[in-house]
């Protein structure tokens, strides 16, 4: 297992991949809890991204910073899906094209 | 010294009246209102007495009475520092003045509590009358350029409320803004003196002020009298162009004050105000703020023979001008107003040759029988609006009415016209005391031997004469013309038959009109005997004490006046005894041979027409003006609110109102609503933010 160590660029370009699929979820689809899925992926590709330079650096921090992403994370969530159980009890269709009440 | 240090209470006190009468007035009664206002100048007119004994003790000291700062301009770029205080100047010039104003502004308070009973704005008038009594005492009695000013400023000022007092006739409106606008443009030349006298002597003081041992500035007047300064203009060419024009600036404002050619064509129009205001501002005192100037800064005026030149001439152009259109006037302020124009420029013309005392003699001399003659006026109106109310039958709102142009153009006069000499005719019975102070001031006016008048009419006279033989022979033409027009006016007036049964219906006025006309009657006949010429001081103590005690304050300097007669002073007396005596009689036996004819001669048939229609429509100088100046500002006008207020600059403003909008507009169309948008405008900016970091990190791959 220590003879062939995965090289960094591996794990930063499987994040990168998974926080683009992440953008592109959040900008194409129409269900608000598929896009909360996405921004989690992204949240999460980042989570990737520091464990594998705190592991390559041999530094702490970047461990220490994912724990609190994640609980920052969870806590949007649950206030995100209260906001969206909210608005389909208001109206029944939660296609966020039809939530533009805020229109200039 | 009591009285002159505490000479600042002489403005006080119609100040107080103005301000007691200006809050409180409606609510209080007619008669206090109006005992408040004469009470108030009255006052004024103990402590100017007081004053004046205090001044003719010592006459060749000056008093300058220093009250507080007012303020101090520091210098920059080469200028000095400029230092006015509220400071009064006490001399002989001021204390005549005072005494003229104080005491004449009484008498025609007191005979306003009479004439202006009926009317509704009493207690306004008052008002107005002690606010005019506050601010010419201010101009006489200030010590630099800049309180002269401020009392010039404020006296047109209440001539324009005064003018315009009966405010809802149109005509009245007119002639206030008339008065008020002409007098501006003669004001711009007062400034315009004032900046150079600064320039030049680096201070606005007639004498040394307070305060000016700090910064070394003697006064205008002693820096002016210094031989070295005389010797100055005398050298540089330079010097004695800036003095030429600071004396040319001032007396520019003179001739919009004073009512001198050409700046004089608001006089005749500001008859439209009540006749107790010709009285007192357009005959005895604002009038004479001119006159008094031009006495006050006399050193600076000697030094300058242009200057000079040009003040005699054109006083005694318009001595000769206005006599000329007062011959055929028939409104009888009319003629008193042209009558008062020419007066003027008699004094204008003394000081042009160096008579500054003679001037100022002419001016208090005039004031008695001026006012006598405009409130004598002013009764004759009076009876004749009674007897005219009374044929209508229906009150009429109190107010004197112009005279009517459309019945002019006619030839015949309106009979409604109480100012129309044409409907007058036979009062001396009916008004018999208003009668006798008229003439006795048409008699002063008119220069008869003994009467006030003579005295100082031939002292100006003489002057001339010495001077130059033309202008002592125009003065004495306008001599014979005055006479002339002054008998016409009291025997149209007075004598003769009756022309309308209104003018049997009248009778005599009240004591508080009556009163004042028989002091000021008695003044003009014994009011010369201060003036008397040389030869007689010796039969008459006084005789030239009033000389005496105006030396030194507006004797001349440089100037002899009366230096080189061209006759002897017996002759020119003797010339002009028989001119005034003379054209008097001529006057009385036409007029009364005529008085038999017709009535109403249409002006189209009288003989001579050409000459007779360009006198009585003052020589179309109104008209002139009008094409010349007013048709132009107003076309300037024009240009300035149509095409730069309302283009230019609001345009501006709503441009700017209007490009908001525009750019608003378009910023508008991000709000969508969209979730969708505004997530990909968030990628968006973070975008842009990794790239400027990683731009800006210097660690490129």
């Amino acid at each position: 297992m220590e003879t062939a160590a995965v090289p960094l660029n591996a794990y930063l370009i499987l994040s990168g991949i998974l926080f683009t699929i992440g953008v592109i979820g959040v900008l194409i689809k129409r269900n608000p809890i598929v896009i909360f899925m996405c921004i989690e992926l992204m949240l999460n590709a980042v989570n990737l991204t520091l464990v594998a330079f705190s592991r390559y650096h041999q530094n702490l921090s970047g461990q220490l910073i994912v724990i609190f992403v994640l609980a920052v994370a969870a806590a949007e969530v649950s206030v995100g899906l209260g906001i969206i159980v909210s608005i389909f009890r208001a109206r029944v269709s939660i296609n966020i094209d039809e939530m533009d009440i805020m229109r200039g | 010294m009591a009285f002159i240090n505490n000479a600042w209470l002489i403005p006080l006190f119609p100040l107080i009246g103005f301000l007691i009468n200006g809050f409180f007035g409606s609510r209080l009664d007619k008669k206090v209102s109006g005992a408040i206002g004469t009470v108030a100048v009255f006052a004024a007119f103990v402590v100017a007495l007081g004053v004046f004994f205090e001044v003719q003790a010592h006459p060749a000291v000056h008093h300058s009475v220093y009250l507080a700062p007012w303020f101090v301009i520091p210098g920059a770029f080469n200028a000095s520092q400029l230092q006015v205080n509220w400071e009064l100047l006490i001399d002989p010039l001021s204390a005549l003045m005072l005494l003229i104003i104080t005491g004449i502004g009484g008498l025609i308070h007191l005979y306003s509590t009479s004439y202006m009973a009926g009317d509704k704005g009493y207690s306004r008038f008052f008002t107005y009358l002690n606010l005019f009594i506050f601010f010419m005492l201010f101009l006489v009695m200030g010590n630099n350029l800049v309180m002269m000013f401020v009392g010039w400023e404020g006296v047109g000022l209440c001539s324009y409320l005064l003018i315009g007092f009966w405010y809802e006739k149109k005509s009245a409106a007119d002639a206030a803004k008339k008065a008020f606008i002409v007098n501006r443009v003669g004001d711009v030349g007062v400034l315009i003196g004032m900046f150079i006298a600064f320039k030049k002597f680096g201070t606005l003081d007639f004498y040394n002020g307070f305060g000016h041992g700090d910064t070394g500035v003697s006064g205008l007047l002693v820096q002016a009298a210094e031989p070295a300064f005389k010797a100055l203009v005398h050298n540089s060419p330079l010097v004695s162009v800036v003095v030429t024009l600071l004396t040319l600036s001032i007396f520019w404002g003179c001739t919009g004050k004073s009512a001198q050619l050409p700046l004089y064509t608001w006089l005749p129009d500001a008859m439209e105000g009540p006749t107790p205001v010709s009285a007192l501002i357009h005959a005895a005192t604002m009038v004479t703020a001119g006159v008094y100037l031009v006495s006050r800064m006399h050193t600076l005026f000697e030094l300058s023979e242009i200057t000079m030149n040009v003040v005699a001439v054109i006083g005694i152009a318009t001595a000769l001008f206005a006599a000329t259109i007062g011959l055929v006037q028939n409104d009888i302020k009319r003629v008193l107003a042209y009558s008062t124009m020419s007066q003027l420029g008699y004094m204008f013309a003394a000081c042009g040759v160096g008579a500054f005392s003679a001037g100022m003699f002419h001016v208090m001399t005039h004031a008695f029988f001026k006012a006598c003659l405009f409130l004598g006026s002013g009764a004759v109106i009076h009876a004749m609006e009674h007897a005219i109310h009374d044929r209508k039958g229906q009150h009429e709102p109190a107010g004197e009415h112009g005279t009517d142009v459309a019945a002019l153009k006619a030839g015949s006069p309106d009979p409604d016209d109480p100012q129309d000499m044409r409907n007058m005719g036979g009062l001396r019975t009916k008004l018999p005391v208003t009668h006798a102070a008229m003439l006795v001031s048409t008699f002063a006016i008119a220069g008869i031997p003994f009467f006030s008048g003579f005295f100082s009419k031939d002292e100006i006279l003489g002057d001339l004469a010495g001077r130059s033989a033309l202008l002592w022979g125009v003065g004495a033409l306008t001599a014979a013309l005055t006479g002339f027009y002054m008998m016409r006016l009291m025997y149209k007036t007075f004598y003769g038959t009756s022309k309308t049964k209104d003018a049997e219906h009248t009778h005599e006025a009240t004591p508080a009109v009556t009163v004042p006309l028989i002091i000021l009657g008695a003044l003009a006949v014994v009011g010369g005997y201060i003036g008397v010429p040389e030869s007689w001081e010796h039969y008459l103590p006084f005789g030239r004490s009033l000389s005496h005690f105006l030396s030194p304050a507006s004797g001349a300097l440089y100037w002899t006046p009366g230096g080189h007669p061209f006759l002897n002073d017996g002759a020119l007396l003797g010339i002009s005894s028989a001119i005034a005596a003379g054209f008097v009689y001529f006057s009385y036996s036409s007029y009364k041979a005529k008085d038999g004819r017709d009535l109403y001669i249409s002006p189209a048939d009288k003989p001579k027409n050409f000459a007779y229609q360009l006198l009585l429509n003052k020589y179309y100088v109104d008209e002139l003006y009008n094409v010349v100046f007013v048709a132009g500002g107003r076309r300037v006008a024009g240009f300035c609110w149509k095409i730069l207020d309302v283009g230019v600059i609001d345009g501006l403003v709503n441009g700017i109102g209007s490009i908001s909008r525009t750019l608003g507009g378009f910023l508008r169309l991000t709000q969508t609503g969209y979730v969708r948008n505004y997530a990909f405008s968030l990628l968006i900016g973070a975008l842009l933010v990794v790239i400027a970091c990683i731009a800006g990190s210097h660690n490129l791959p």
